[in-house]
């Protein structure tokens, strides 16, 4: 079962490991990233954030879709982290228990406007947002869990 | 009703709030934090601070002490308030064990959670370079 859908461009750092996997007690971080599932040296400093009480699994887009879709994963407590809302869309598609994805940490690029402390979007992320909305998955803003949840669209 | 946990961070200079500036922004600001920074003004005993501290506890709160130095003065003359049943002393401390207990389940009983969470903070301890090194050589092998 998934507790959260987490967009982060660090993926999994200090705040997720030690701040997030507590407050919501996951046992299973799954980062979904096909340019880290094939990195080893990536997937080895991503794994030195492993917390000690879960289980830290770094998977392709399509290898995590047809995890988190099996039934026999579903008794495991996960938080899904992604890098990006394109990796959003492509995931919600696939799996339909994503019904809510958490903007948590976005750094500014070219074009990209700053809507919270923590979280930049170009117009293309805008656009991809929209169309994620449209299939009436909720889209929060939070960086840390004791942050009080706003929505994306309200902050644009 | 479950107690309430405070916690004290003690440090020689200012340590205390630097680490408490590093917590509010990995863990977001927090209430029920105290500091102690000794001798940065001046070269007294930090007695009175932590009496002034302790009328905020009650006796049904807990106190956790962070404090820096296993041997040093500032853990030494935080060890005199050791023997009120409500107070926990934790030396060495770094900023993923003090995030560790700030955020544990308050239903777990406080001894249990401070042995595991400093049995976890040694494992953050790490020769970085050794880490990669190993893991790179595991890697050649596979």
């Amino acid at each position: 079962m998934i507790k959260l859908t987490r967009i982060d461009d660090r993926l999994v750092h200090g705040q997720v490991a030690l701040v997030w996997t507590p407050a919501l007690s996951v046992d299973c971080l799954i980062v979904a990233n096909d340019k880290v599932a094939k990195d080893d040296f990536l997937k080895m400093t991503l794994g030195f954030a492993k917390p000690a009480n879960a289980k830290l699994l770094i998977k392709s887009l399509d290898e995590t879709v047809a995890f988190v879709n099996d039934p026999i994963n579903q008794s495991l407590k996960i938080l899904l982290i992604i890098n990006s809302v394109q990796d959003a869309l492509t995931l919600s598609d696939e799996i339909p228990e994503i019904t809510s994805i958490n903007f948590g940490g976005l750094r500014g690029k070219d074009g990209s406007k700053l809507i919270s402390k923590a979280v930049a979007v170009t117009e293309a992320e805008i656009d991809i947002s929209k169309q994620l909305l449209n299939k009436g998955i909720e889209l929060e803003v939070r960086q840390v869990p004791s942050d009080k949840k706003l929505m994306l669209m309200d902050l644009l | 009703m479950s107690i309430a946990r405070k916690f004290l961070i003690a440090s020689h200079g200012s340590l205390a709030s630097g680490i408490k500036s590093s917590l509010d922004i990995i863990v977001g600001p927090m209430g029920n934090i105290f500091l102690i920074e000794a001798y940065l003004n001046e070269n007294k005993a930090i007695e009175n601070d932590i009496n002034d501290i302790l009328k905020n506890i009650s006796n049904d709160d807990e106190l956790i002490i962070f404090t820096d130095i296993l041997g040093g003065s500032v853990t030494n003359q935080i060890a005199q308030f050791v023997e009120k049943s409500n107070i926990h002393i934790v030396s060495g401390f770094s900023l993923p064990l003090i995030i560790e207990i700030l955020l544990s389940d308050t239903e777990t009983p406080i001894a249990d959670v401070i042995e595991t969470a400093i049995e976890n903070a040694k494992g953050q301890m790490a020769y970085v370079n050794k880490l990669i090194h190993s893991n790179k050589d595991n890697l050649k092998d596979d």
